[in-house]
């Protein structure tokens, strides 16, 4: 009765985990993964591979197997938004996803995403998100974009011995998109990361450490075709500087970029007392982007630009056996340098260098057998030195981040459960908002139910964000079905 | 066991940490820009610098304003700061210089007066971040006489693929009458061998007197001579044109009855006097050779301007000797934009420093 309770936790936190597992997967890999509040399996504590993305600790960190499957959907209403923001956006996705421990040695991690992402009304930008793009391709019309595409993410973690693992990460998505009025910019994107790793766990089984590299290459190429005067082709250099591409019938930009990087984990199980478990990550990772534009033929290059990551986390996880309440500390230090220089010239048009500190605490507390409450709340302070030379501007602040969420989940009978949960964020805004800063309230209303086939879910979410000046807010609904076994 | 690990590990990090290109030890928006300005004619004997001048300075490569700086008494002036790009220097002034006799000898209390322009396309910035040059200027009042001082190519404002109100403004800057009998107006593809229609004035070549330009006035010449703001609001007003192009072939071809008519003189052309939205070579030539099979005679050419809407050209669809340089780079299609001369008249055989982009169009008069 007891085990059959917690497996049913654990089951209802696989679901959750794993919609949040979507930010890894975002069609163009991250520099670095985000620590989320929850990690995949929606349990109030961040593994290993979640800290590190070491697919040589996957196994440790996930020893059950799985077969997930989910359809998702969701809306935002941007009525306060950027410069270059769509009005509206739709996501649709679905994922399917399985986890299989094949036999003693080796654990395969296979999983395919669709999305549909359609931009409404979005102004003049032809990137999908041009607040991270030094070089980026504008027109001067409003329309609306569609893009359709595939990833596939695998992962293979094999024991070489009992002790050493070797594991195999590989992300692979295309993704094309088309804008419906003129220019109509068509965009075909390939994304491909490859991270290998070794772990090494000591024979007490307490202590691992691991070692960690990436390998990142993705091409985009953007195809823009002249037609009328209000759609010409512009390049946007940083958030200030453009230049009108010469009129032709069809303007290109290519993006080349590349990246790598490596990453060192450390881990102790019962450091000092007994339940605690102490992790330490650095990593260092790097990508840059070659952007040439203008002619199909032989374009010319517009700009190049390096963005270097180094990022030391250190985790502090307090979670007995048997105890009714666990505790997490985390402390995450990043430094993020940017440059980016002329395509033509041998000069710098913009650096930034940032260094981000956040603090994060977490607690669990189970009250009784059908009540278990997560609450946490994460402080950092950003330290932002953004500078363009070309046209002189520079954004040197601090801006702080605050959030906090509480997650109720009750279990209703044997086989349904609902859970609760509501979060807050206040954040400083960055100098291309037209607010100072943005006030997020969250909440998600869920359920889960075991049917004869598997196990069902639904979750329903709503967010409003509020913006100190003007006083306009911004909606998001997103709706999620969910099916696992 | 572990140190040699440690020897393969350490240097593939260090290695891994380097993979990029080295950032620049230059920064944007350093670089100085010195440029002395003279004006020098071996036929009148001036070498002169010149003192007081407003320079501008410009570049399509961004979105920025023009530069602006006055030369010292030496007559140099110096940029800083700038961006690095490309820069095209403008220098459009009316000064006044003693009169040089025939004997080299200056006369300070005679001074003459004139309207000098820049000769200078483009300066690129050297590596060490500081470039001179000098800025050669000339007379923009040596070649009077019968000029095209404005085209109007680009067809207005619409999502109809429209550009029927096409029209070419001939001004007479020289200080006599000049006579349009006989003359050719000539759309030229590529060289002066390539003729693509020609249409021609009434009236006997080079002795004809019937059809008079007086020192100083514009004459329009309509693709149609009709109210197109009837049709596009965004169009123009072409019912008041001097002359219409008219070919008897086309006989969908609009005539008003108040407009004088060119006609078409190349056999086999049955379409009207229509332009390219881009690029083209516009003529007039006295018509003394009215036989374009064999292509233009250079020596009748009155005037010829090419006109591209693309930056950055190497070649020349007519000989420099007629026409060094392109008017309305930058101009677009369906823009409603033309190309004018920046001064009635204003002539020094390079159109990328005669003329300028203006919207509207302006027929039958200067903007």
């Amino acid at each position: 009765m007891k085990s059959g309770f917690i497996k049913k936790w654990n089951y209802a936190g696989i679901v959750l985990g794993l919609l949040l597992a979507n930010s890894l997967w975002a069609f163009d890999n991250p520099i670095v993964r985000e620590i989320q509040p929850r990690n995949r399996f929606n349990q109030y504590y961040n593994s290993l591979y979640d800290l590190s993305g070491n697919p040589a600790f996957y196994k440790i960190s996930y020893p059950d197997n799985l077969d997930f499957n989910l359809v998702q959907t969701t809306n935002d209403n941007n009525s306060f938004r950027r410069q270059y923001d769509p009005r509206r956006q739709e996501n649709y996705e679905l994922q399917i996803h399985s986890i299989k421990h094949l036999n003693e040695r080796a654990t395969l991690v296979s999983a395919i995403r669709y999305n549909r992402l359609i931009q409404h009304d979005i102004p003049r930008s032809l990137e999908k998100n041009i607040y991270e793009e030094y070089f980026s391709y504008l027109d001067t019309t409003t329309g609306t974009t569609v893009y359709d595409g595939p990833q596939i993410n695998f992962i293979y973690d094999y024991a070489l011995i009992s002790r050493l693992h070797l594991g195999i990460e590989v992300n692979y998505g295309v993704e094309q998109s088309l804008k419906d009025v003129y220019t109509q910019c068509e965009i075909i994107a390939r994304n491909t990361e490859l991270r290998p790793g070794l772990s090494y766990i000591s024979g007490d089984r307490k202590t691992l450490i691991g070692i960690s590299g990436n390998f990142y290459d993705a091409q985009r190429k953007y195809e823009a075709v002249k037609y009328l005067q209000d759609a010409f082709v512009r390049t946007l250099f940083g958030y200030h500087l453009f230049m009108d591409e010469t009129p032709k019938s069809t303007n290109r930009k290519n993006d080349d970029r590349e990246g790598r990087g490596f990453a060192l984990q450390f881990c102790r199980q019962d450091f000092v007392i007994p339940g605690l478990k102490l992790t330490l990550t650095g990593e260092y990772n790097g990508r840059s982007d070659d952007v040439t534009a203008g002619s199909v033929s032989t374009p010319t290059a517009r700009g190049y630009w390096v963005r270097e990551v180094r990022r030391g986390i250190f985790d502090l996880n307090y979670s007995p056996e048997k105890a009714k309440n666990s505790l997490e500390l985390t402390y995450e230090i990043r430094q993020t340098d940017d440059w980016a220089k002329s395509g033509e010239y041998n000069v710098v048009m913009l650096d930034n260098a940032e260094r981000l500190n956040v603090l994060s605490i977490r607690w669990q507390s189970r009250f009784f057998k059908r009540l278990i409450t997560n609450t946490g709340a994460s402080f950092a302070v950003n330290s932002c030195d953004y500078q363009e030379y070309t046209i002189p501007f520079r954004y040197n602040e601090n801006d702080n981040h605050f959030s906090a969420f509480l997650d109720v989940k009750y279990a209703v009978n044997q086989i349904l459960s609902v859970y609760l949960r509501g979060d807050i964020a206040k954040n400083d805004l960055y100098f291309y908002w037209d607010a100072d800063r943005a006030t997020r309230r969250g909440s998600a209303i869920g359920l889960e139910r075991l049917t004869t086939l598997g196990r069902l879910g639904a979750e329903l979410e709503y967010c409003r964000t509020a913006f100190d000046e003007p006083h306009q807010y911004d909606e998001s609904f997103g709706l999620k079905i969910l099916y696992w076994k | 066991m572990v140190k040699k690990g440690l020897f393969f590990i350490i240097p593939s990090l260090l290695f891994l940490s380097n993979c990029f290109n080295q950032k620049p030890t230059q920064y944007d928006s350093t670089y100085a820009l010195k440029l002395i300005l003279v004006y020098q004619d071996s036929t009148l004997g001036y070498n002169k610098r010149l003192a007081n001048i407003e320079v501008q300075i410009h570049t399509d490569e961004y979105n920025l304003q023009n530069f602006s700086a006055t030369t010292d008494d030496s007559g140099e002036v110096i940029f800083e700061d700038l961006p690095w790009a490309a820069f095209d220097p403008q220098v459009k002034a009316k000064v006044l210089l003693p009169f040089i006799d025939s004997l080299g000898v200056e006369w300070p209390d005679s001074v003459v007066s004139l309207t000098l322009n820049d000769t200078t396309l483009a300066i690129t910035p050297s590596e060490s971040g500081l470039t001179t040059d000098t800025i050669y200027t000339i007379s923009a009042t040596l070649m009077p006489g019968l000029k095209i001082n404005e085209i109007y190519y680009t067809g207005p404002e619409n999502r109809n693929f429209w550009f029927y109100d096409q029209f070419i403004e001939l001004y007479n800057s020289s200080d006599e009458v000049k006579y349009l009998d006989g003359m050719v107006v000539c759309r030229i593809y590529h060289m002066l061998t390539s003729v693509t229609y020609a249409f021609r004035f009434p009236g006997e070549p080079l002795v004809g007197t019937q059809y008079p330009v007086q020192p100083g006035e514009f004459v329009v010449l309509a693709q149609d001579a009709y109210n197109h703001t009837l049709l596009y609001s965004t169009s123009i007003d072409l019912s008041g044109a001097d002359w219409e192009f008219v070919n008897a072939f086309d006989y969908g071809d609009y005539d008003n009855p108040n407009a004088l008519n060119l006609y078409n003189i190349m056999t086999g052309k049955t379409v009207d006097f229509m332009i390219n939205l881009s690029g083209n070579v516009i003529a007039i030539a006295d018509g003394s050779d009215s036989v374009m099979t064999d292509g233009l005679d250079i020596g009748t050419v009155i005037d010829c301007v090419e006109y591209s809407s693309l930056a950055k050209r190497t070649t020349k669809d007519i000989d420099k000797i007629l026409d060094a340089g392109w008017a309305g780079i930058g101009n677009q299609k369906y823009s409603g934009q033309s190309v004018e001369r920046i001064l009635p008249g204003f002539d020094t055989n390079n159109s990328f420093n005669d003329f300028v982009i203006i919207k509207p169009p302006t027929p039958g008069y200067q903007h």
